[in-house]
């Protein structure tokens, strides 16, 4: 018995030799590892997880370098604390893989390429440790660096420092022009490793970082080509809709009971509201005769003639004008501007003997409409105050006078 | 005898050191565990010439335990492998014809899954809706506001909304003890909209698995917003911090 546990205590021994042989000699006489550190709070920001082949929108519209719709040239900015300590930090390396493992080889993320990478300037330039610049030679960014046994994408970028990195230091580092991968919701990696020399041999520091492309979301809508245009007498306000009119439009020129005096002139006023979102803008023209009644007329203002400043109202003279009257209450004009030449914007003001108001009418307008107000852009919901001038002279005979002026919108989309 | 026990209690204490050496992978500020186990059974790394594996035996307990001090994966089958995983439900979504009288609303969702980082957050890339050919682009809703028909605005949230219906809340895969995503502020307040290109929508302070996300996006025009088609490409982006 006591043999048997003398054999024991020596096996004991012995295995208990190996295992601290084995676990803890050997692998301190054969450790190659280099130390170093790992970087913390390590990320990479890209401007867009566009695939590689994307740099148009939705809609077909080219999207710039650098933002979030483009994929093929994107922005990567790499942040991470630099751990603290009694070495110099001098230059890095980005390596582009599928594998975050250092030490795995390393395989460039498919259609990805860094080659076309440049260092960050301006609102993208470094952070916290400054003064890099990419490399260049055989240094320069690649697609086809041999890492890990693998061949995988490189970016390098050093700086002539001899100040140790003593305390963590937080920095960043961004690269523009970089293609992502050119598949949807793929997953790639960055290894990031410092060096304390220029030189890219004696390793500092160390840490990894992951990204991935993604499914783009596109979303498209339609506005279509709208036009809400209408005519009337009866004031309405045009609340947020717009809201058009909708009485007859029938107006009586005259005293109270539509009479026409040679000693007295006499006005009154329409009005037309209109909303588009037509993008080069739109016209409003009139069409119509002057006052009629069955071959007798009354003679248009000015003789019919058009004048760049419009025409007086003279009572005892036979005149049918009409202007836009900018003092009317009603009057709502944003987008919309009355013709200036020949006057079409003037028909506010007195109406008696060489009054301030000014109008024009021109009767060929019956079959060529003439343009009243225009816009150069939509019209949210403007609305104009049409003010009509009648006057007679001794000699026109009585009748009922009548006519109708038709008013188009015609939006340029 | 009595040296031979002291030779023997040391080795074994060497010995256990190394066991623990081999297992443990950790470090913080004061210091992290990345893997080790507790429990009656287990190997991380189990190899030979034909196979590898992860082991586990009587495992105690699975998933991701976090304070606002510490998190850990909890299990013997985690990995000690970076993971970001981001699954974005593209595709083509049309709001159709838009009116000034009635908010058009659309939907899509991404899922988001990382491990081994501290966090992630995540961002909406891409400009409102732009007119074909460099024209008008739909205003976005520069700050949370409701839908305002006859308002032009383009706003997206990842909540469940009532006015309009339209949305979810997020959602944890498999349950709230993996998931820990969640909508940001600005993007997770029901009925209310914002886009900003850039803006974060989503963050995870810790290593999270999946948790779904439901972007829910309107649109309103007001009676003069112009003609025509539109279309933007969004993407999301995730950063995951490590």
């Amino acid at each position: 018995m006591q043999k048997i546990i003398t054999y024991i205590k020596k096996f004991a021994i012995v295995a208990a030799g190996v295992l601290f042989t084995s676990g803890i000699v050997l692998p301190t006489l054969f450790n190659t590892s280099v130390y170093a550190a790992q970087m913390q709070s390590r990320s990479l920001t890209i401007s867009s997880s566009a695939n590689g082949n994307i740099s148009t929108d939705a809609a077909g519209n080219s999207v710039a370098a650098g933002q979030g719709g483009n994929g093929a040239a994107a922005k990567y900015r790499f942040g991470f604390i630099a751990p603290g300590a009694a070495s110099t930090l001098q230059s890095i390396e980005f390596q582009f893989c599928t594998s975050p493992i250092p030490g795995v080889t390393c395989t460039l993320p498919t259609g990805m390429s860094v080659a076309s990478a440049v260092l960050g300037t301006s609102g993208d330039a470094p952070t916290g440790m400054t003064g890099w610049a990419l490399g260049t030679s055989g240094d320069a960014p690649t697609d086809s660096a041999s890492i890990d046994g693998g061949t995988g994408g490189r970016i390098r970028v050093t700086r002539t420092n001899g100040t140790n990195v003593s305390s963590d230091t937080a920095s960043t580092i961004t690269f523009t022009t970089i293609k992502n991968p050119t598949s949807d919701n793929y997953a790639f990696y960055v290894r990031i490793l410092t060096y304390t020399s220029t030189s890219y041999t004696t390793q500092r520091d160390y840490g990894t970082v992951a990204s991935s492309t993604a499914q783009q979301v596109d979303i498209t809508a339609k506005v279509q080509e709208k036009i809400n245009f209408s005519v009337g007498t009866t004031i309405t306000a045009p609340t947020a809709a717009c809201t058009a009119y909708s009485d007859s439009g029938a107006l009586a020129l005259g005293d109270t009971n539509g009479i026409l005096d040679t000693a007295t002139a006499y006005a009154a006023v329409s009005y037309f509201r209109l909303n588009t979102n037509s993008v080069n803008g739109a016209i409003v023209q009139y069409s119509g005769e002057t006052l009629k009644s069955g071959s007798n007329s009354i003679t248009a203002i000015n003789g019919g003639t058009e004048t760049s400043g419009g025409t007086s109202s003279t009572p005892g003279t036979a005149q049918f004008g009409l202007g836009i009257d900018t003092t009317d209450a009603s009057y709502s004009f944003t987008q919309l501007a009355a013709v200036a030449n020949p006057a079409y914007g003037s028909g506010g003001g007195t109406i008696t003997a060489g009054g301030t108001a000014k109008f024009n009418f021109n009767p060929a307008s019956k079959t060529t409409p003439i343009t009243l107000a225009s816009s150069s852009g939509g019209v949210t919901c403007d609305t104009a105050s049409v003010r009509y001038l009648g006057n007679i002279s001794t000699s026109v005979p009585a009748g009922i006078y009548q006519t109708t002026i038709t008013y188009i919108a015609v939006p340029t989309f | 005898m009595a040296w031979r026990k002291f030779v023997g209690l040391v080795v074994l204490f060497l010995a256990l050191c190394q066991l623990a050496t081999a297992l443990a992978q950790s470090s913080s500020t004061s210091y992290k565990v990345e893997e080790t186990y507790f429990g009656s059974g287990g190997e991380l790394d189990a190899q030979s010439s034909n196979y590898r594996s992860k082991q586990a035996a009587g495992e105690l307990g699975v998933g991701n335990t976090a304070s606002t001090s510490y998190q850990a994966q909890a299990g013997f089958n985690t990995t000690d492998t970076p993971l970001l995983e981001v699954l974005v439900n593209g595709g083509v979504y049309d709001f159709d014809v838009l009116d000034s009288s009635l908010v058009k609303t659309l939907s899509t969702s991404f899922s988001v899954r990382n491990y081994l980082a501290s966090g992630y957050i995540a961002q909406i890339v891409g400009t409102a809706p732009k007119g074909a050919g460099g024209g008008h682009t739909l205003t976005n809703m520069s700050s949370a506001a409701a839908s305002s028909p006859g308002t032009e605005q383009f706003g997206i949230n990842l909540v469940a909304n009532t006015s309009p219906s339209v949305g979810a809340n997020p959602s944890q895969v498999p349950d709230t003890s993996f998931g820990f995503g969640q909508a940001a502020a600005g993007y997770n307040t029901a009925n209310q909209f914002k886009y900003n290109d850039g803006d974060t929508i989503a963050f995870s302070n810790s290593s999270s698995g999946t948790t779904l996300y439901t972007i829910s996006a309107i649109a309103n025009i007001t009676t003069n917003t112009q003609a025509g088609f539109y279309g933007t490409s969004l993407f999301v982006v995730v950063v995951p911090t490590f």
